[in-house]
């Protein structure tokens, strides 16, 4: 479902942010993607939304370019970043009416679904209010719903768990297992690596913009815990 | 406990910090410095190079006024009249940014968790504003210092009364326009529709200067006794503004006496004037604050039927929200369409004699069909100052990722920020060039369509040229929003290019009605404003990213 073939990415001051990065997400597939800070998780994740432009290699999301033809990507995709910074001048319905309007999602389907996962994440009875209002986790709820509506083919997340109290945070994950139950390819980074654990069928480790580990989260961890092994491949890079 | 304790005890320390961060960012300054991206460095530049072409059109601007008067035989109003301008356009220039600078901005929360007073941090916030007014201060009074000794022997003590009186000129204006802006917000953080309240007070002060202002330009009786009693006219006009604005006399009689004790009192005034300024904004300073911070959440929305529309709308709907949202937006988008309706209100009152004979006492008389058909310009050259168009695209910020990870081509983006423009831009445009019509009753129908014609195709420019402006400089990385809308480069270019290219094209239009030319000189000037916004709209058609 996503293919990145030796993609790198450069930016102005010359730094290499990430270099030859080689991935395949399949559907099905729950992708954790996990490094330090500055590593290249961020930069990979909105170059393959197509929010970050590159030069160097090729990221093709079923089938299509993401450079060549970024709306057949976009369209059956939804990114959700690490800070949602959000229309705040819009209420949480208008929000998630307005992200409708632009997927074309039929009036019948929009409502349904926005009412579903209003209700499972709480937030339906704040939908009037100005987003402005929202505290950071009802921000990162409101971003998740945006990015349901459409109902996408791939999800990409940078950091979902961050500011989500536990019961959002089991709700995304029961989510995440139902969509790749479906035929879904996600694809998502994170520090926490026991969630990833737990969660991801498979991992890709990167460090300095490269690729050092990457499979199924059996074979990459063998015996050992996915902490450990981090570390292991860090330190030793 | 012990940094917050030295920076206590040292508050110029935490003072300077605070000033040093906030002028860092302005004018993208550090981002010159720092920036690494050669594409983000270029557009840094590009910006810089704006500023300085805006400020070399205000110094030679000013130069020309002073060397103007001197030529006149009017040189002694020149201190008067470069002191006294300054400080209307450091009163329109500070009131509106006061508020968001001052008040509700984005930074408070973190500012007042910092160990420094509210009188530090009012203090650095003043200091930020009073540096960009004091390069304009300067920009205005040291041309017209210099033209003023071309035609008045200059004394060593008259150099060392301009140098002491430009440091302090800002300072009273500033203070009066903040506590403007101050009103406002207080105002506006205890009333439920805090946007319409503060869009209304901000007109309401906008246009109460510019009658003040009106009323210091007023005193020309006529050409001939104007050219007749100079020496009069003079002393009338320093006159008028020493009495509008008393600070004036000082920087005045100062240099008519070539003594210092004039300035150095100024310098006094300004000085106690301004702390005490300091010490009462700082009383209300975190109630009005927390107030315009506080957001009503009421959580009480219960699933309704949604209305859908096409992606072109539902940007559309984006902007409309985005811009009533925002007073500073509202103001500053649309006090000039605000301005060219006062002028067309001002022609139906006047009627059309009158109008052309103010024209005429402006030195165009006999030039009938000229001036009938230069009007529709000069209320355009009012419309083209502003426009949403220069700054929406800058306004999305840290939400431009929604719009880049959307299946939306950038075109659709471009066009439904140029279909919002023309909302407003159009509409007011029709309706300007229909209350000229009634006003100055064209007896032909062809001078008559370009009344209609002229302003409607000048908003489609300026609407096209203005998102052009915007793709080309754009600034997404602002904590206050009014650094695009109003310190924006690509929102100042489109201020001056459209005040700037309407003014020319109605001069021309009227020199040219001399020779019989007005009408065929209209009509060519509003097909090649058609043909520019055309050209400009296909470029951004075309345009691959954002």
């Amino acid at each position: 479902m996503i293919e990145i073939k030796n993609f790198s990415k450069q930016y102005g001051n010359g730094k290499r942010a990430v270099d030859d990065l080689t991935l395949t997400i399949e559907a099905g597939d729950i992708y954790g993607f996990i490094g330090h800070n500055g590593a290249g998780k961020s930069t990979t994740i909105k170059s393959i939304a197509g929010v970050l432009d590159f030069e160097e290699g090729a990221i093709m999301i079923d089938g299509h370019s993401i450079k060549a033809d970024p709306i057949a990507c976009k369209q059956i995709m939804a990114y959700i970043p690490d800070n949602p910074d959000l229309y705040e001048h819009l209420t949480g319905i208008q929000y998630l009416n307005f992200i409708g309007d632009i997927f074309s999602v039929p009036k019948d389907k929009r409502e349904e679904r926005i009412k579903r996962y209003g209700d499972l994440f709480g937030m339906t009875s704040s939908f009037g209010d100005l987003i402005s209002s929202y505290s950071h986790g009802m921000k990162q709820k409101l971003a998740i719903i945006s990015a349901l509506i459409h109902k996408p083919k791939v999800l990409l997340l940078d950091e979902p768990f961050v500011g989500l109290d536990p019961k959002a945070t089991l709700d995304l994950k029961n989510i995440m297992h139902e969509m790749c139950a479906e035929g879904c390819a996600i694809f998502f980074s994170t520090h926490v690596l026991e969630v990833a654990e737990k969660l991801c069928n498979k991992i890709a480790i990167i460090n300095e913009g490269k690729l050092v580990e990457s499979g199924e989260m059996e074979t990459v961890i063998k015996n050992q815990s996915l902490e450990e092994v981090f570390m292991e491949v860090v330190e030793n890079e | 406990m012990s940094s917050a304790g030295s920076v206590k005890s040292r508050p110029g320390k935490g003072l300077w910090t605070l000033v040093r961060a906030q002028l860092m960012t302005s004018f993208g300054l550090n981002m010159v410095v720092h920036e690494k991206d050669k594409k983000k460095h270029g557009r840094y530049i590009a910006r810089l190079i704006a500023y300085l072409f805006l400020s070399l059109m205000v110094i030679g601007y000013s130069y020309g006024i002073g060397y103007g008067l001197g030529f006149l035989g009017m040189s002694s109003v020149v201190p008067a009249m470069s002191f006294a301008v300054s400080c209307i356009m450091i009163l329109l220039f500070t009131m509106l940014k006061s508020v968001a600078v001052l008040f509700g901005f984005k930074d408070y929360d973190m500012l007042m968790s910092l160990p420094v007073s509210n009188k530090v941090v009012i203090t650095s916030k003043f200091l930020y504003m009073y540096v960009s007014n004091e390069l304009l201060t300067m920009g205005i009074l040291i041309p017209m210092a210099v033209a003023y000794s071309l035609w008045t022997p200059v004394h060593a003590v008259d150099i060392l009364i301009w140098v002491l009186a430009i440091p302090v000129a800002p300072l009273i204006p500033m203070t009066i326009a903040t506590v403007l802006g101050a009103v406002i917000a207080a105002i506006t953080s205890r009333v439920k529709h805090k946007n319409l309240i503060s869009v209304i007070l901000s007109f309401i002060m906008i246009f109460a200067i510019m009658l003040f202002n009106i009323r210091l330009n007023s005193s020309q009786e006529s050409d001939a006794e104007f050219y007749m009693n100079i020496k009069i006219i003079s002393s009338m006009l320093t006159d008028k503004m020493n009495r509008l604005y008393p600070p004036v006399r000082l920087f005045q009689n100062s240099l008519s006496e070539h003594s210092v004790l004039p300035v150095l009192l100024l310098i006094l005034i300004s000085v106690v004037w301004y702390l005490i300024f300091v010490t009462v904004v700082s009383i209300g300073f975190n109630q009005i604050n927390s107030r315009l911070k506080a957001r009503q959440a009421k959580a009480q929305y219960k699933m309704q039927e949604l209305k859908t529309s096409s992606p072109l709308m539902a940007l559309v709907k984006k902007e409309i929200g985005r811009f009533l949202s925002s007073p500073g937006y509202i103001v500053n988008c649309t006090v000039g369409s605000a301005m060219a309706i006062i002028f067309a209100v001002f022609c139906v009152i006047k009627g059309p004699e009158e109008v052309i004979r103010t024209f005429a006492a402006e030195g165009f008389s006999g030039f009938t069909t000229g001036i009938l058909c230069a009007i529709p310009f000069f209320a355009s050259a009012l419309l083209g100052m502003t426009c949403t168009s220069a700054a929406s695209l800058s306004l999305e910020g840290k939400n431009l990722w929604i719009v880049k990870s959307l299946p939306l081509e950038p075109k659709i983006i471009l066009k439904s920020k140029i279909i919002f423009d023309l909302l407003i831009g159009v509409s007011t445009a029709f309706i300007c060039g229909v209350l000229l019509l009634i006003a100055i009753k064209p007896a032909d129908f062809i001078t008559a369509v370009w009344f209609i014609a002229t302003p409607v195709s000048f908003k489609l420019f300026t609407a096209v040229w203005g998102m052009f402006l915007n793709v080309k400089l754009p600034n997404y990385e602002w904590e206050n929003e009014m650094v695009v809308i109003k310190q924006g480069g690509a929102s100042t270019i489109s201020v001056f290019s459209g005040l700037i290219l309407g003014g020319v094209l109605g001069v021309v239009v009227l020199l040219l009605g001399f020779i019989g030319f007005a009408v065929l000189a209209a009509a060519v000037a509003t097909a090649l404003l058609l043909l520019a916004a055309a050209a400009l709209y296909r470029v951004l058609m075309n345009v691959k990213a954002i």
